[in-house]
């Protein structure tokens, strides 16, 4: 089985709080971006958010292990959290480092 | 910045609400811990000292007390002008520093260089520093009614009311006047006293060594203590009569031997009389500078409904003067005009917006702008007067432009908004965030507009500064609440979904559109109406009447009396009551009670040829006419008195006039020069000249004014030869008329003098006065006449400084016509008629000095103004061409302000031309309104003419809305008719009026302007 790349979107502010999850579980490196997000779904934004209609969203990614999926979700949906995070995963078809 | 505020109010909706209500109940709570009094703080830091120099004459006083104070006076910093009077027996002496000084300070800078100079005064001198009042210090007067004599009632006020009412916080002072002050008098027998070998100062020495407790110790009496008490204190006139005053041989001589002792009065200054029929005791509760008069005179009510209950029988206090009448019709009049002007502008949105949430919302800013301003105020220390509430009236209107736009703009986008998934809080957003700029550029114009009165000085800087303030706070209020809680509430309040136009806008936009294409189909025409408006209002400008202020009705009147100066008091008293029979015999006429000479405590130290009757009206709805027509009524009832000319003020106008110039009027010309008999002669030319002159009511001087001396010219070789120093003859001189002090008796808490002083019959009798006999220290008696020429002279009534100069004084007051206008020609006249020898000059000034001195600075300030405008609308616009032609809109709204000024009859007074500031705000905005969106139509890709038209179309109904309830906002000021609606009516008839011509112009010229030189022919190319 491939590898797959795990993409959480959270609410900026959860940031910490998700990677610390995501630490526990795992050892792999994570990346964040922060994103800005026009939606068109405001039910998990914040009212500032409503208001400037504008989602404060960062992405957290990690390459895992097929096997290693379910528990880290498992551990971010236990995390202390503000809102609702969402996710995904893609498997990595090739990667590679070049000097 | 703007942008994150509106953003973060919008994310913390509940937290703005609940900061709004904490605002609006600390807002209120302000409101009702505002000082509140009619006026504002319009005093100067002015020290004031007066001293009391018993029986000197004006040139004495001149020479002997004022020359060496205002020597130690003159070097002290921060001074702007040092005036002083010598009248008889009185120097009042007056500083005013510049202003910001510190009142203590000042006050510490003059009694340090007074203490030190007090020594090199005769001995006689006494008194000092003025308590720290203001012109608007006189808040209570009373009388003491009852069957007590005149000298109960004095000794009732002066050791039984006085201290009471001294104790209420913000009390300075309450000044007595009237009645008798008791003393215990001596009158020597001096064929006695001479037969005794003794003399005056003998009997003076006597009592004042004679008159005395004191304890000597502790002795041991067994086991206790006994302490030792020496009872010597004079406390009846029995202790006086067994005074001993020589012992010789065994025998002794005492006071009662020489002299009759009984129960007198000192010598008075003044008195009071009431209704032309006694005389009466007067009390004047003087309140401190800076206290809240309302709470002052609260405070003294209620000490004295306390101090009554102690009072004799039947005796009872009758107030006469009570501030706290005029501070609260003066607050009712703005109240009532603010309370209504809300109703007006409530009704007005609801008919502009046709949806009563949206009114509801704008509606609620105003108590909300209030209640900010009113916290600003505590802040800021301002007292809520009638200019400070004023200016909150004056800016009714204005108050809600930000929130009209803000809301009007979120209707519109929430009426778009119906089938969009965006957050409702977003489009609230963006609504306000669209105008953010525009409502804030229009805020800060119209606050920037009324900058310029900070900027004016003297008076009309202390009335109008407070007006600025609270306009540009409530300004300030306005915008913060136009962009949180308006789209807060909006966010709660209004729907979404499609608003059509109301059916005041479905009424007027067709005729509109119908003007703007005649208007567009004959430019030629719409100029030549706009050049005409402009001529119009060139020939109105110089129609119209220039004055400072308009006059406020106080309520209360007073009549000065101005008498023969070498008057007697008694005579004078018996002339007033005369007056006050003659001013009864008006109906209007309630009660009149005058007071003559000086007061107690010297603050108002007048000759006894000088009365102010203070003139009770009854209520208005008695009144056959106006103010004007009783006081005309008055005027005739007084005509014909023989030595008695009369003129007419008003209580806090006397004072405000005093405070300035130091003198009384309208105008007060000061003619400077060295020499006594030629600034006379001057003052006579310039009276004559400005009395023959339209306008003038009253004309006044004193310069030419002598009073009748017995002067007597000490032979020194004579008085040398009988061994009579020249001092000692004058002290006993003055012991024989003035009497002399020589002590205190203490009954309880009472101070009773004890003043040695000749017989009545003497002081009645010139000749006899001659031939008085003296006894000098070598024991010889000699005859007055044969140590001391003694002829009739005649001197001076009283001599005037400025900073050292002494000058004649001529006082006019104008009816009937603009103060400006008068001064005019009597400048001329005065130029043409009077010669000045070489080294006299004349110096014109009063209420018209004011007038000059604000309009300088207002045509300074004004083009600094302009100029700041310009640069705000340069910055939000971004377009030379388009800035300028939004000012071209100014002249025209003035076009409307100038007429109806004319047309009214109104003058052009300070508060008519803070009335053109707010208009020339007024007009910048609309202009903005229109040339913003006309821009921004130009950049959506539309033609110059389908942008003009359609952007002056679819701006209808903001610009009528500015314009009317800016307008209406003011109409309760136009028809009210409290005190202080005076001041307040030109300002609004120039708004109003100006609004007409400039809304129209801004609607109709400005489009057709904008068209032919809002761009260059650059700017057309690229667009």
């Amino acid at each position: 089985m491939p590898d797959l790349l795990l993409t959480f979107h959270c609410a900026t502010r959860d940031v910490e709080t998700v990677v610390a999850a995501i630490r526990a579980a795992s050892q792999a490196p994570i990346h964040i971006h922060d994103i800005a997000v026009r939606g068109r779904d405001f039910s998990d934004a914040r009212t500032a958010e409503r208001v400037m209609g504008n989602l404060d969203r960062s992405a957290i990614e990690l390459i895992v292990a097929d096997d290693a999926m379910t528990e880290l979700v498992r551990a971010v949906a236990e995390s202390r959290r503000d809102l609702p995070v969402r996710w995904r995963a893609v498997p990595v078809v090739a990667r590679g480092r070049l000097a | 910045m703007l942008r994150s505020l509106v953003a973060a109010a919008l994310s913390y909706r509940v937290l703005v609400l609940a900061l709004a209500l904490t605002v609006a109940g600390l807002g209120a709570w302000a409101f009702g811990n505002l000082p509140v009094d009619a006026y504002p703080n319009i005093a100067q830091t002015q020290v004031k000292m007066i001293l009391k120099a018993p029986g000197m004459t004006p040139e004495e006083v001149e020479s002997r007390v004022i020359t060496p104070i205002e020597m130690e006076m003159l070097g002290i910093p921060n001074q702007a002008i040092l005036r002083s009077t010598a009248k008889y027996a009185i120097a009042d002496i007056t500083i005013d520093f510049t202003d910001g000084a510190d009142i203590y300070w000042a006050r510490q800078q003059v009694a340090e260089r007074l203490s030190g100079v007090m020594a090199d005064l005769p001995a006689s001198v006494s008194g000092g520093l003025a308590p720290i009042s203001t012109p608007l210090s006189d808040v209570y007067m009373f009388t003491i009614e009852g069957p007590l004599s005149l000298q109960q009632k004095r000794e009732l006020l002066d050791w039984t009311i006085r201290p009471a009412l001294r104790t209420v916080p913000g009390v300075a002072d309450v000044n007595a006047l009237g009645g008798f002050v008791r003393t215990f008098e001596v009158r020597p027998d001096l064929v006695a006293l001479a037969g005794t070998g003794l003399s005056t100062a003998d009997i003076s020495a006597a009592i004042e060594s004679g008159n005395r407790n004191d304890g000597a110790g502790r002795l041991t009496s067994g086991e206790e203590s006994l302490i030792v008490r020496a009872v010597g204190a004079i406390r009846t006139v029995e202790d006086l009569q067994s005074l001993v005053i020589a012992s010789r041989d065994g025998r002794i001589v005492q006071l009662g031997d020489v002299a009759t002792i009984g129960i007198g009065s000192l010598t008075r200054y003044g008195a009071v009389s009431k209704n032309g029929k006694a005389e009466a005791v007067e009390g004047l509760v003087i309140a401190l500078r800076g206290a809240d008069a309302r709470q002052v005179v609260d405070g003294v009510r209620a000490r004295l409904v306390e101090v009554e209950k102690t009072l004799p029988a039947d005796t009872h206090v009758n107030v006469f003067y009570d501030r706290s009448d005029l501070i609260e019709r003066a607050i009712g009049t703005v109240e009532e005009a603010l309370l209504e002007a809300t109703i007006l502008v409530v009704v007005l949105l609801i008919l502009f917006l046709g949806d009563w949430r949206a009114a509801a919302i704008v509606a609620a800013t105003l108590p909300m702008a209030a209640l900010i301003t009113f916290l600003f105020m505590r802040g800021m220390g301002l007292s809520a007067n009638l200019m400070s509430l004023g200016g909150l009236a004056i800016a009714i209107g204005m108050l809600v432009d930000g929130a009209v736009v803000v809301v009007e703009n979120i209707v519109e986008r929430l009426g778009r908004a119906h089938d969009d998934d965006h957050p409702r809080l977003n489009h609230v957003f963006q609504a306000t965030n669209e105008v953010v700029v525009p409502v804030s550029a229009g805020i800060v114009i119209i606050a920037l507009v009324f900058l310029p009165l900070l900027a004016l000085q003297g008076l009309e800087g202390k009335l109008f500064a407070p007006v600025a303030l609270t306009i540009v706070f409530a300004l300030a209020g306005s915008l913060l609440l136009a962009l949180t809680l308006v789209p807060v509430l909006s966010s709660f309040g209004l729907k979404s979904g499609h608003h059509g136009d109301p059916w005041i806008m479905r009424r007027i936009s067709p005729r509109y559109r119908a003007l703007l294409d005649a208007a567009f189909a004959r430019k030629r025409l719409v100029y030549g109406l706009a050049t005409a408006g402009l001529v119009i209002a060139g020939i109105a400008y110089g129609a119209v009447g220039k004055t400072f202020m308009p006059t406020m009705d106080e309520g209360s009147v007073i009549v000065q009396l101005t008498k023969l100066p070498s008057i007697s008091l008694d005579q004078s008293v018996k002339g007033d009551m005369a007056a006050q029979r003659a001013l009864l015999t008006v109906p209007e006429v309630g009660d009149v009670i005058a007071r003559v000479g000086a007061d107690e405590i010297g603050l108002d130290p007048m000759g006894p040829n000088e009365t102010d009757s203070f003139v009770r009206l009854k209520p208005q709805s008695e009144w056959r006419g106006d103010k004007d027509f009783v006081v005309g009524e008055m005027r005739k009832a007084m005509e014909g008195m023989p030595g008695i000319q009369p003129s007419f003020t008003q209580p806090i106008e006397m004072r405000v006039s005093e405070m300035l110039t130091g003198a009384r009027g309208d105008l007060a010309v000061k003619i400077f020069g060295p020499d006594l008999a030629t600034l006379a002669d001057l003052a006579g030319q310039v009276q004559r000249t400005l009395s023959s002159i339209s306008g003038a009511s009253e004309v006044l001087t004193v310069a030419n004014d002598s009073v009748d001396y017995l002067q007597l010219d000490i032979d020194r070789a004579a008085a040398g030869r009988f061994g009579m120093p020249v001092d000692r003859m004058q002290d006993a001189l003055r012991a024989q008329v003035e009497g002399i002090h020589a002590g205190i008796v203490a009954e309880g808490q009472k101070r009773v003098p004890i003043m040695i002083c000749g017989d009545e019959s003497l002081r009645s009798d010139p000749t006899r006065f001659a031939d008085l006999q003296l006894r000098t220290p070598e024991g010889i008696l000699a005859r007055v006449s044969d140590m001391a020429r003694v002829e009739r002279t005649q001197g001076p009534v009283k001599l005037d400084h400025e900073n050292g100069s002494r000058f004649a004084l001529v006082q006019a007051f104008v009816s009937g016509r603009d103060l400006v206008g008068y001064v005019d020609e009597a400048r001329a006249a005065v130029a043409a008629k009077v010669k000045l020898p070489a080294g006299y000059r004349i110096v014109w000034g009063g209420q018209f000095e004011n007038q000059q001195r604000a309009s300088a600075r207002l045509m300074l300030v004004i083009p600094v103004a302009l100029l700041l405008i310009f640069f705000v609308l340069l910055a939000t616009l971004r377009s030379l061409r388009a800035s300028i032609v939004i000012l071209l809109n100014i002249p025209f709204a003035m076009v409307g302000g100038i007429v109806s000024l004319w047309a009214s009859g109104e003058y052009l007074s300070v508060p008519a031309s803070v009335g053109f500031i707010a208009l020339l705000g007024i007009a910048v905005l609309n202009g903005l309104v229109l040339v913003a969106y006309f821009r921004q139509l130009r950049t959506e890709g539309r033609s110059m003419t389908e942008s003009v038209r359609l952007g002056a179309e679819r701006r209808l109904r903001p610009v009528l809305m500015t314009a009317s309830i800016t307008a209406f906002g003011l109409v309760p000021l136009l028809f009210a008719s409290g005190p202080g609606s005076e001041i307040q009516r030109p300002l609004a008839i120039v708004v109003i009026g100006g609004l007409i011509t400039s809304t129209l112009l801004t609607l109709v010229l400005l489009p057709i302007l904008f068209e032919r030189f809002g761009e260059s022919a650059r700017e057309t190319e690229n667009a």
